[in-house]
């Protein structure tokens, strides 16, 4: 394929600094950015509401409808969510002149703890649920292969295929049948009476 | 009387051509974009290309990845092709063309612009100036499922174990980031194309860029659980085959389709791609069999894809003899890059992405620069024909695509994983992907 020629002069790393800003200030120029933060809480609401159970179940569905209301707002109103972000960006480099340029820094940081703490607190509610409780029979299969009773579920990876097998037998929280057809599989099920 | 017809009809169609031209006034056209000099025969061969790489995907790639996998994944693995089939298309037309095909501006040498946004003014009579006898709604197209297969080519390192949300947002991310300013870079008139990398049909910016970012997905995203222990063969071949046939056959439209046109160059790609493609076959089918005792059906098509990764960019540049002897080189080195690499260094290339895509995108981009020859295509002199330098300048667009691929992949997959989580837990992944990600299951 042929090659539209670009201007050249280039220094040695600009590529690889100057793409990432350019792309950013493009998505910033196509107002995309509350589209791009909407699609993604959207995604996040559905992870939450296929991993969850209980009370976060009804959260989950909630956040999802704003979300997809977010996204739908974007075609009309377009980065609506960019006006109120700057200014309270600039509300809190208002109360912090001195440490203007650590802002960002603890935003970050914070977001980062943010995203650990829940998956800290999304392990503790596997773990609660325990779908793979330690039973007799497995304590029994694992001490075979040295693998302590009542380890975490993450242990249950150094058992033998034999023993996961027991294991899924053991596990009556969650069997295997769960499986359900999808509702377009239910739709092409024959009648009872078919012969 | 003749006359007073005539003045007549003047007067009368006068007005009528003038108001003809003034309500259809000529387009302003964008930087990147041309008239179109309509060429039927062209047209068609693109129409068709375009569907045979959109072949590779669906369902040559679906095919070819589920049949890799173990019996509990296949849904969720063939779905993931499906999948991004759909997502990269919606993104492609808002804002993935834009940025890859048009011009930047002040930024051209690294990114285009927003003159494609929503693909606005793509209308009929104007065409891209890399393809001026096509429409740039072809062009665009064909384009597009060069996007679609190079994310999906990811998927093979991280299969068995990466969650479905997160694979959408990573690849939602990864096309935007990466997959379109590395196209621009090479081909819509960005800086390694202007620095004289030769990528006929994406070498670097589709094989060696997936297989990176492959590498990295696999290094963060861990071991899946039991690798090394377990049992992981793959569960049907036969899958496998058919998939790996369909990407063979689809191969004729990604490397002859990137002549842009019905001609000359279009048929020697083609020759090239079948040659390349046997000879890998061929040499990786006897590495195998002296080292690991029989040829396998697996190493068979692995080597046909490797052969068909190498010639990729150096399909309308080298001769025959080149393409010859590219596959059966490309054959033994994805062999040792399959095998020996992932033993060696331990990581988990689950479909061998990295192994494959990446090491065979690696020596085809600097094979082109040995065997590439002004005979064949005059945009092309590498060793043989008496450039050296060539090779040198191979290897600067693979570092800059690979390194740039590989720092902003592992940014997005710490984004990702901060925000939805990466992988399935352990629980899930030993449930198995079709059940835990979807809920339903192929048997």
């Amino acid at each position: 394929m042929a090659t539209v020629p670009a201007e050249a002069g280039i220094g040695l790393l600009d590529p690889l600094i100057q793409t990432p800003v350019a792309v950013f200030e493009l998505l910033s120029a196509a107002h995309a950015n509350t589209l791009i933060f909407s699609v993604f809480a959207c995604l996040a609401a559905l992870e939450l509401f296929r991993s969850s159970t209980g009370i976060v179940l009804y959260f989950a569905r909630f956040a999802f409808a704003i979300t997809v209301l977010a996204i739908v707002a974007t075609v009309q109103y377009g980065d609506f969510l960019a006006a109120p972000a700057k200014a309270a960006l600039s509300v809190i480099m208002a109360h912090q002149p001195a440490e203007g340029q650590q802002t960002a820094f603890i935003t970050t940081l914070s977001l980062v703890t943010a995203g650990a703490a829940y998956h800290a607190g999304k392990a503790n509610v596997q773990a609660s649920r325990a779908p793979y409780r330690s039973t007799t029979h497995q304590a029994r299969a694992s001490a075979k292969r040295g693998v302590k009773a009542g380890d975490k579920p993450g242990r249950l990876v150094d058992l033998s295929l034999a023993d996961r097998l027991l294991v899924r037998k053991m596990n009556t929280s969650r069997p295997i049948e769960a499986a359900r057809p999808s509702k377009r599989m239910q739709t092409y099920q024959a009648p009872r009476n078919w012969s | 009387m003749k006359r007073l017809m005539a003045f007549i009809l003047t007067s009368l169609l006068l007005p009528a051509a003038a108001y003809a031209q003034a309500t259809v006034p000529e387009p302003v056209l964008p930087a990147h974009a041309v008239k179109l000099q309509l060429n039927s025969g062209d047209t068609s061969w693109m129409l068709m290309s375009t569907a045979l790489v959109l072949l590779m995907t669906i369902p040559g790639l679906a095919l070819f990845y589920a049949g890799m996998v173990r019996k509990k994944n296949i849904l969720a693995t063939a779905a993931q092709s499906f999948a991004i089939t759909a997502v990269i298309t919606v993104l492609w037309a808002i804002i993935g063309y834009s940025l890859s095909f048009t011009n930047g501006g002040a930024n051209h040498a690294f990114v285009g612009g927003l003159d494609r946004l929503f693909l606005h003014g793509l209308m009929p009579g104007v065409a891209h100036s890399l393809a001026p006898t096509i429409p740039e709604s072809v062009f665009m197209t064909f384009q597009m499922t060069f996007a679609i297969i190079t994310p999906a080519l990811i998927c093979g390192a991280f299969a068995d174990r990466m969650k479905f949300s997160a694979l959408l947002a990573f690849m939602t991310l990864w096309l935007l980031l990466v997959y379109a300013p590395v196209a621009h870079w090479v081909w819509g008139g960005g800086f390694l194309g202007s620095m004289g990398v030769l990528d006929f049909a994406g070498g670097t910016v589709v094989h060696f860029n997936a297989g990176i970012a492959g590498l990295v997905c696999t290094l963060v995203l861990g071991h899946r659980t039991g690798y090394g222990s377990e049992e992981m063969s793959p569960h049907n071949l036969l899958y496998a085959l058919m998939g790996a046939s369909l990407l063979w056959v689809g191969w004729y439209g990604f490397n002859a389709g990137s002549a842009v046109a019905a001609n000359d160059l279009a048929g020697i790609a083609m020759m090239n791609t079948q040659i390349a493609a046997a000879a890998a076959t061929v040499s990786w089918m006897f590495v195998e069999w002296a080292f690991a005792k029989k040829p396998s059906v697996l190493g068979l098509l692995s080597g046909a894809v490797a052969g068909l990764v190498a010639i990729t960019p150096a399909a309308g540049f080298v001769a025959p003899d080149g393409a010859l002897m590219i596959g059966l080189i490309a054959g033994v080195v994805c062999y040792i890059g399959a095998v020996w690499m992932k033993k060696l260094f331990g990581y988990d290339d689950s479909l061998d992405a990295f192994g494959i895509h990446g090491v065979g995108g690696a020596v085809g981009a600097v094979l082109t620069g040995v065997f590439a020859t002004s005979s064949i295509n005059s945009l092309g002199k590498g060793l043989i024909d008496g450039n050296p330098d060539q090779i040198y300048t191979q290897l600067l667009g693979l570092g800059y695509a690979g390194l740039y691929c590989a720092v902003v992949t592992f940014i997005i997959l710490m984004f990702v994983g901060a925000t939805l989580g990466l992988r399935v837990s352990p629980e899930e992944e030993m449930e198995g992907l079709d059940v835990t990600q979807h809920g339903e299951r192929v048997h």
